[in-house]
């Protein structure tokens, strides 16, 4: 797994560090983290996101106990060196010693291209980003940013609002396309959390032969559950009342969408819903690609 | 290890994982071998010697950690790679004690556990 944090300066940021090193923990996950500044300059990067992006790192590493780190130590402070435009930092360290990649790096530009541009050049599974708390849901100052971002990537976004306990993860399946990378997500975040899991199947009149097609491919996912040895609920909700359900069950724990490209859902959530989502929710939403 | 083709097993009870990852490695010049079962993997690495074996860990019947400590104490030189979609430092930290070469976490891209298998070759040769 690859995983793209999207960092600045702000408090939200540093909480998110936290939240990634519990899910880096797990999955022993390469990570970039990612701070994005406007302009650039010179040689050098911005003083205060440099020296935030510092701490982040150290913060993130002092999750791991030192036997159990693939990331190498915090040695040294190292320093940012000019990397296609952006700066890298780089130490003493030779990253081939290390199992797993952590890479700190500045893009300059603008944030939602520069970190979406990120993510395509490493390819990534996760996009992880924090944002203030209440309606207008900034990053960096920018005004719907997250918002922007889990609408235009191709990867899975994970916008943490505000941290909380997640005791439940309500994911919205499109039945007739389920990917098989959204599911292993999924299950890694279950696992994580060690959360409840509800499936939340469309029953959509008019369309896949009816509530009798719907059930049958809700059958399909038990199945891959039962496999598992999970046991997750089931619900079926109305297309007229899935935007209801999403907007309850976000208050009450992570919500996840799977927003694919051939997704039944992504029809019925227009873009501007999705950030809708984004922008009221009260805790975690995944977006699922 | 000699100049002859890299040869892969796969062991993943989810079919999908195999039936995606199988032509993509074969494309890139591998001997792959692909098994659902553990209990018939398990056969087929007594058979014979794999270059690198990819294994999941949550399986029905013998699960992958049992798996992988029999296939490294047949054949030590033989580099695993665990694939796991339920990852906790746990599994990760006793993979590693087993001897595993690399850990990666479900989902990944084919790009990602190419770079691994690479990796692995290079260690493979080198050890020769």
């Amino acid at each position: 797994m690859r995983i793209v944090i999207a960092l600045d300066t702000h408090s939200y940021s540093e909480a998110i560090v936290s939240e990634a090193a519990k899910l880096a923990a797990n999955t022993w996950a390469d990570i970039t983290m990612l701070g994005v500044q406007p302009s650039s300059s010179g040689d050098m990067p911005d003083t205060d996101l440099e020296k935030r992006l510092r701490q982040y790192r150290k913060s993130f590493l002092s999750r791991f106990n030192e036997g159990d780190n693939p990331y190498g130590g915090v040695k040294g402070a190292g320093k940012f060196t000019s990397q296609n435009g952006g700066f890298l930092l780089t130490g003493d360290d030779k990253e081939n010693e290390f199992r797993k990649k952590l890479h700190v790096k500045i893009r300059v530009g603008d944030a939602t291209k520069e970190i979406l541009a990120e993510a395509r050049e490493q390819e990534c599974d996760l996009i992880i980003i924090g944002c203030t708390k209440g309606l207008d849901c900034q990053w960096q100052g920018e005004i719907d940013l997250p918002r922007k971002i889990a609408q235009k990537a191709d990867y899975s976004v994970l916008v943490i609002k505000e941290r909380k306990t997640t005791d439940t993860i309500s994911c919205c399946l499109d039945q007739d396309q389920v990917s098989q990378s959204s599911l292993e997500m999924i299950n890694q975040m279950v696992t994580l959390h060690q959360a409840e899991l509800k499936i939340v199947g469309l029953t959509d009149s008019l369309k896949a032969g009816g509530k009798e097609g719907v059930e049958n491919k809700m059958a399909e996912i038990l199945k891959y559950y039962a496999d598992l040895e999970l046991n997750p609920w089931i619900k079926l909700v109305r297309l007229e009342d899935l935007e209801e359900y999403v907007a309850q069950a976000s208050r009450q724990g992570m919500i996840a969408l799977w927003m694919g490209k051939k997704s039944l859902l992504g029809k019925i959530f227009s873009r501007d819903l999705v950030g809708k989502l984004v922008n009221t929710s009260q805790s975690s939403v995944m977006i699922l690609r | 290890m000699n100049n002859q083709q890299t040869s892969i097993l796969i062991l993943d009870d989810e079919p999908i994982v195999s039936k995606r990852l199988k032509p993509s490695l074969e494309k890139r010049g591998y001997e792959v071998e692909t098994f659902t079962s553990s209990a018939a993997a398990l056969k087929r690495t007594h058979e014979r010697q794999f270059d690198i074996v990819i294994t999941d860990l949550k399986m029905e019947g013998l699960d992958g950690m049992d798996f992988l400590t029999d296939v490294k104490e047949k054949s030590p030189s033989t580099e695993v790679i665990v694939i796991t979609g339920f990852a906790t430092m746990e599994t990760a930290k006793e993979s590693f004690q087993k001897g595993v070469f690399d850990f990666l976490a479900k989902p990944f891209k084919i790009g990602e556990i190419s770079e691994v298998i690479k990796k692995a070759e290079q260690k493979l040769k080198q050890s020769s």
